[in-house]
């Protein structure tokens, strides 16, 4: 099980919101696909997924918010 | 098209295009400098008068449909970018930054602090007296707004950027709550008295991006590799 967090985003950035999952649980996905959008006060990108895998679970829904380090999912590697 | 071109940034000049456009030409842009086929690239531009609304923006910052109907602007919703609703128009410069953020970490602080300091210093060098402020990115003259910042990442580069009120028309404002707030806009015509020639500013706005983002070069390599066009 690979675990996908919220990376460091600068200084005084300290949370961000989910924006928008591209995968549903139980879907495959491969390294380098986005996994999730992710918004702050004014950015928004994308996480990729940094391995070939089935996406196992989804720990936030959109429009919540999420802490830097935070677990956003868990990746089973295949 | 080129204002400098320079092999650790570009900055080209696309003049007054529609906002459809200019998107299209970034993600042409955003392509080849992920794909590291190009250097980090700032793209000028002016738009025909556009209201934009990114994918998390609140419609209800729309303050006057009717009326942004009735004068025909350009509509644009689901942006990939940060911020909330803003105006385009005439006399509004446009910056959009086409930054590989690898090279600063990945840090959008520093990426929001230096995009924030080569405006200033544009500012300074039209003898406006402009800061950042705490907890409210953009650039400031007292508590107005004069310069707004909205970024999109993909792949580790950026995409959009700001928009620098020059000689545009503030009255366009009303009709939205500008990133969602209640404030009020200012622009480097208000604040000088005067019109400015847009083309003299694009060069100021080059040379201050440039001593911002390409710090790694000394002053005399600078001049050896900088070409202005």
């Amino acid at each position: 099980m690979y675990e996908v967090r919220l990376p460091p985003l600068g200084e005084g950035i300290e949370k961000a919101t989910i924006s928008y999952w591209y995968f549903e649980e139980g879907q495959k996905i491969n390294k380098d696909q986005d996994l999730v959008e992710i918004a702050t006060d004014k950015a928004v990108f994308n996480i990729p997924c940094p391995i070939n895998g089935v996406l196992v679970k989804r720990l936030f829904q959109e429009s919540e918010e999420v802490k830097v380090g935070e677990v956003l999912a868990i990746i089973e590697q295949q | 098209m080129f204002i400098i071109r320079h092999s650790g940034l570009d900055i080209l000049d696309l003049g007054r295009v529609s906002f459809k456009q200019a998107f299209l030409f970034q993600l042409k842009i955003h392509n080849q400098v992920v794909s590291a086929d190009k250097p980090d690239t700032l793209i000028l531009c002016e738009h025909p008068p556009t209201i934009t609304l990114s994918r998390n923006s609140n419609v209800d910052n729309i303050i006057n449909y009717e009326l942004i109907k009735k004068r025909n602007f350009d509509f644009v919703i689901g942006l990939n970018r940060g911020g909330e609703v803003t105006y385009h128009g005439p006399g509004q410069l446009v910056g959009y930054l086409i930054f590989d953020l690898r090279k600063i970490h990945r840090d959008l602080s520093i990426f929001f602090d230096k995009i924030e300091s080569a405006l200033i210093g544009t500012l300074q060098a039209l003898e406006i007296n402009a800061s950042k402020k705490a907890k409210f990115r953009g650039v400031w003259v007292k508590d107005k707004k004069i310069a707004s910042i909205g970024i999109g990442i993909d792949r580790f580069v950026s995409m959009h950027g700001f928009a620098l009120n020059v000689n545009v028309e503030l009255e366009h404002f009303s009709l939205i709550r500008p990133c969602g707030l209640d404030i009020e806009m200012t622009s480097i015509e208000k604040e000088r008295g005067h019109r400015i020639p847009l083309l003299m500013l694009k060069r100021i706005i080059a040379e201050s991006f440039m001593k911002e983002f390409v710090l790694s070069l000394s002053k005399k390599d600078r001049r050896e590799n900088v070409c202005y066009v």
